[in-house]
């Protein structure tokens, strides 16, 4: 018993890689590793270029590489450390340059795919205006890394509803899906809105970068991205602004949004689509004192917030329509409302996208406020307390 | 039959339900995915009905005149001494060639996704020593070592499906596509072909002890195995979508790569990965004792060790000779040997067991 139980013990841990570098052959300590946190891919001409930013005591490391295939470049850039390991393993963010996104997206998807230490949930960014070896650089001299920068940039998006960034694996399943897909795109910018005095320069929201057919094939701009974003279900905590009907603005945090697709079929053909889209606001500054409790004033409000998200809304569409791609994944919403008669069509739905009637119909329940009262204050009410 | 030579039916049951996780993360989801689409993952529900009959049949198939017999004996009582000799033959020798597909893809598996840079004999030789060690000896050793692995293995599960099912992608899974009933149904027979090899451990039933609960435990035991295939496939649809599920060779492996412990603690892929080689071991380890069980009920030999050795043989070369480099040997393991498995089992069993058994035939067992 105890001799089978030593076998055992012994096979178990040689087969779990406990035996050294040799026989398993990538065996390392955790001392020996260099983790990579951010990779930026530039395309010029037929060569790659990748930016790693590697994680360091004070700030981020860079290391650059041109090559062919990004396996080589990932490869090639084990020379630049002495005696230890670039490990990728550990990378959360994917920036691609405009050029490798045009030219080589769907190449750069698969590498992530098919490579055995990248993740599939590392976040995705397209640059734009810029290169992603710049957007990697972002940071300067500063203690901060670029996965700093993105990581917050990451929360600021939401917040603001500009964008949403997906990982490589959302990303994939899209494309794979529907064709075309939307990925969240930055922007370098100066800093000249930080008065702190700091020398280095951000990264912004740039809104959505489009891909369709496997290819970088245009821009949606953050407003058009909140519209695209109330169509997927990604609202965030977008605020919105427009005018109370009594001369003055209000702003409103959306905190829930619903969207139902009503597709119509006439002789078994798909002939429009109906988007009911049902929002839930929180109204969270007035300009102007209002009696909230008068139905029609509110009614005045959500009849502004409707008016906006239906602008962009419709914007969208017609962006979406005009380049016959369906990024915002109408298709699939389509056919799961009614899975039978959408199979049954006759024509497909890359023939009748980009003429077919949508109309979408936008529903606002503001809820409630915050701290501010919902009666305005009457002059004189003060003093009689 | 010697009294320590038997493991309980708990112990027995823990080795079958390890052992069949073994081929779950070679055929699934892809291969469900394949037919049903996104809502595949509801195949296992349309597999419990062919899985519940299978249990039936061997049921019936292995019991004769109030005894408890093996597959071996049931073959002989029912075929007669000679075509039931042959038969319980060529299915100890399939056994040993599943066996080596077995090996040959826990190795692929592991290749491809931990030690890509590491050679593939090494990861056969040390599952077959693992397997070999496993199945040498009585089988209460065998069922001691399935009932901590399958605690260890329910660990493993459990760490699994509670860190993948929060950070589901929702909308990948629901609303399901019933309107594609007919795909779920068909999507349902990979799950019955990766459930129902137990089958072949019924060669070791007559060394399993009798238990008066065996057959609602055996029932309730095929519905927690249909349980965990649907976790299994609801965490990795969920996780990749249907469509990127599809396209990579293990997808379980791609989500448990992404999979995080409180953020605090993330990639402990590599450990899952290797730890599932135990089901591996396991599964060799009951079909080298299943093999080795029939063949020594085929010849009349005194010694199941010595056929347990000639099957670890015999599983090392169908490995190391089959298919040829892993591209070659995906449609042996992912086409071929389930196509033969569902065959035998739910063609051939149940056509032997429409035969009656003959009375003559029972004096086999007094011998």
């Amino acid at each position: 018993m105890r001799g089978k139980l030593a076998l055992l013990l012994t096979a178990a841990l040689l087969l779990s890689g406990c035996g050294g570098q040799k026989p398993f052959g990538n065996y390392r300590e955790i001392d020996q590793l260099v983790l990579v946190q951010t990779l930026g891919v530039d395309r010029e001409g037929d060569l790659f270029t990748v930016t790693a930013s590697t994680a360091a005591e004070k700030g981020q490391v860079l290391l650059k590489t041109p090559a062919v295939t990004l396996s080589r470049a990932l490869r090639e850039m084990q020379d630049y450390t002495e005696k230890k390991y670039i490990f990728y393993g550990h990378t959360r963010h994917l920036l691609l340059g405009p050029e490798a996104a045009r030219d080589s997206f769907g190449a750069c998807l698969e590498f992530m795919e098919r490579d055995g230490e990248l993740r599939m949930d590392t976040k995705l960014y397209v640059v734009r205006d810029g290169s992603a070896e710049a957007a990697v650089a972002a940071p300067g001299g500063g203690e901060e890394s670029v996965g700093d920068l993105l990581d917050s940039l990451e929360k600021d998006v939401s917040l603001l509803s500009e964008s949403h960034v997906f990982t490589c694996a959302e990303t994939a399943e899209a494309l794979a899906e529907r064709g075309s897909v939307l990925v969240a795109a930055v922007r370098l910018t100066e800093p000249e809105n930080i008065l702190s005095g700091e020398d280095r320069r951000l990264l912004l929201s740039a809104g959505y970068a489009v891909i369709a057919e496997g290819r970088l094939a245009g821009w949606l701009e953050p407003d058009l991205a909140r519209g695209a974003n109330l169509l997927m279900g990604q609202t965030g905590n977008d605020l919105i602004e427009a005018p109370d009907g009594h001369g003055g603005w209000f702003a409103a945090a959306l905190t829930g949004s619903r969207a139902v697709f009503l597709p119509e079929y006439e002789g078994g053909e798909l002939t429009g689509l109906r988007i009911r889209l049902e929002l839930r606001c929180t109204l969270s500054e007035l300009e102007q004192p209002l009696d909230l409790r008068e139905e029609e004033t509110v009614r005045r409000l959500e009849e502004g917030i409707a008016d906006v998200e239906a602008w962009r809304v419709s914007r969208v569409l017609d962006v979406s329509r005009r380049m016959g791609a369906d990024f915002c994944g109408l298709e699939k919403a389509v056919r799961r409302a009614a899975p039978l008669r959408f199979d049954r069509m006759q024509t497909s739905w890359a023939e009748i996208f980009p003429t077919l009637p949508i109309t979408a119909e936008i529903s606002v329940k503001l809820t409630r406020t915050y701290e501010g009262g919902i009666e305005p204050l009457r002059s004189g009410a003060r003093a009689a307390g | 039959m010697k009294r320590e030579d038997v493991m309980s039916f708990r112990q027995y049951s823990a080795a079958v339900g390890v052992a069949l996780f073994s081929p779950v993360t070679r055929l699934l989801p892809k291969a469900v995915l394949e037919k049903a689409g996104f809502s595949g993952w509801l195949a296992p529900l349309g597999a419990l009905g062919p899985l519940m009959g299978l249990v039936w049949l061997t049921g019936r198939l292995l019991k004769a005149d109030g005894r408890r017999l093996g597959l071996a004996d049931a073959l002989l009582c029912r075929l007669g001494p000679v075509a039931g000799r042959a038969a319980a033959g060529l299915l100890a020798l399939w056994l040993w060639f599943y066996g080596g597909v077995i090996l040959r893809s826990g190795g692929e598996r592991i290749l491809s996704t931990v030690y890509p840079t590491s050679a593939l004999p090494l990861f056969l030789g040390g599952g077959l020593i693992l397997g070999l060690v496993f199945a040498s000896g009585k089988l209460r050793w065998a069922g001691r070592c399935a009932a901590v692995t399958a605690l260890f293995f329910a660990g493993i599960l459990a760490v699994v499906f509670a860190t993948a099912l929060p950070a589901l992608h929702w909308d990948y899974l629901w609303p399901p596509d019933l309107s594609r009933w007919p795909d779920i149904l068909l999507g349902a027979l990979p799950v019955v072909n990766v459930l129902s090899p137990w089958v072949w451990f019924s060669f070791l039933r007559d060394r399993v002890a009798e238990d008066e609960k065996a057959g609602p435990r055996a029932i309730r035991g095929v519905l927690c195995l249909v349980l965990l295939t649907l976790l299994f496939l609801v965490t990795t649809v969920g996780d990749l979508g249907a469509e990127l599920a599809l396209r990579q060779q293990f997808p379980f492996y791609v989500m448990i790569k992404n999979l995080r412990l409180f953020n605090v603690l993330e990639r402990f892929d590599a450990v899952i990965v290797v730890l599932w080689m135990m089901t591996d071991e396991v599964c060799v380890g009951m079909l080298l004792l299943s093999a080795g069980s029939a063949l020594q009920r085929v010849t009349g030999s005194a010694r199941r060790e010595l056929w347990v050795l000639l099957g670890g043989l015999g599983m090392l070369l169908s490995a190391l000779l089959t298919g040829g480099d892993a591209f070659r040997f995906a449609w042996v393991s992912e086409r071929l040997v389930p196509a033969v498995n569902l065959c035998l089992a739910f063609v051939l069993l149940p056509l032997i067991c429409l035969l009656p058994v003959r009375k003559e035939n029972l004096k086999i067992f007094e011998k």
